[in-house]
């Protein structure tokens, strides 16, 4: 692809495939399924089928909703390898956050630990340091994913998931309950979205009879 | 009042592609120039033709060997693939090519 209108256009067509709200459903409801195995305390094997189930809710989605609406493309291999990869570089970036948060978080920690401990050592009562605003610096990373997604593929409703994502890790935090909680409620508000923009996809982008009147008319 | 063109100006014009210089064809082109491969209703809602007036341009498109019209099914549904061929690829290009030079030649001149 030579141009930049060639590429733009490539990009535009290839980013109607993001708006039917499969990636957000699918995500949102692993991630929920994740969060519910985990509070129920289900066997981890049970997330061995989280996969499959991934997979097959995007196959029958796409092709009962997206492909009867908007038509079968084949992109570029390039093309699905630079998007992937934009997004990979931007996880990592966030993962990079998440350590180096984490780090300096623990660091603070010992050291305030290290002066309860000299303190407990001169018999006076000093309160033990808190390592659940670990939470925080975790739903940061997850709200920065995101966000950068929704840059990425130029979707707003995923700011609006990353600030509810933030908001229930500070809930979290501040209501002290176990962190797989804003986990879960990340994956349904994400699911939800994917319900939403499926429904307007669904309304834009009626669905065509195209091959039945092909076949007629060749 | 603007000057005229000087005549040859608009050969690159008339030497354009007709198969490709169609509205239509030429979105169906550009379309198929821009992805790998697409079936039928992809096109029929990228370009807004009717069903029987795309039906009748890939067929024009196919018949200079611009494209390839492959059917299969795909989970007992018939599925349409089109393809841009080598040589359409090439003539896209060189309509593109045409286009721009004509184009661009009388811009400089205005």
């Amino acid at each position: 692809m030579e141009t930049d209108d060639l590429s733009k256009l490539e990009s535009r067509v290839y980013r109607l495939y993001t708006s039917d709200g499969a990636y957000e459903f699918v995500v949102g409801s692993g991630l929920a399924l994740y969060a519910l195995v985990r509070i129920l305390g289900l066997n981890p094997l049970t997330l061995l089928v989280l996969p499959v189930y991934l997979l097959l809710v995007r196959m029958v989605w796409r092709t009962r909703i997206t492909y009867p609406r908007l038509g079968y493309a084949r992109f570029r291999s390039e093309l699905r390898k630079r998007e992937r990869q934009a997004i990979l570089r931007w996880t990592l970036f966030s993962l990079g956050i998440l350590v180096i948060g984490l780090v300096l978080f623990m660091s603070w920690k010992f050291w305030k630990l290290t002066r309860a401990v000299q303190a407990m050592n001169q018999t006076t009562q000093a309160p033990m340091p808190d390592f659940s605003g670990a939470k925080l610096i975790g739903g940061a990373a997850l709200t920065v994913v995101l966000a950068g997604v929704g840059y990425r593929i130029k979707a707003t409703r995923f700011y609006v998931v990353a600030v509810l994502t933030f908001l229930f890790y500070a809930a979290s935090y501040f209501l002290k309950v176990d962190a797989i909680y804003a986990l879960g409620a990340t994956g349904v508000a994400l699911t939800i979205t994917g319900l939403i923009q499926a429904r307007r996809f669904v309304r834009e982008n009626p669905r065509l009879e195209g091959e039945v009147a092909d076949e007629r008319a060749s | 009042m603007s000057e005229l063109p000087e005549s040859g100006d608009f050969k690159p014009i008339a030497d354009l592609d007709q198969v490709i210089h169609a509205p239509a064809r030429l979105a169906i082109m550009t379309m198929l120039y821009v992805v790998q491969g697409a079936d039928f209703v992809f096109l029929q809602k990228q370009t807004g033709l009717t069903r029987g007036n795309l039906s009748s341009h890939l067929s024009k498109l196919e018949a200079a060997g611009y494209i390839t019209v492959e059917k299969k099914f795909v989970e007992r549904v018939p599925r349409t693939l089109l393809k841009l061929t080598p040589v359409g690829s090439e003539a896209f290009q060189k309509y593109r090519q045409q286009m721009q030079e004509a184009l661009g030649r009388n811009e400089t001149k205005s």
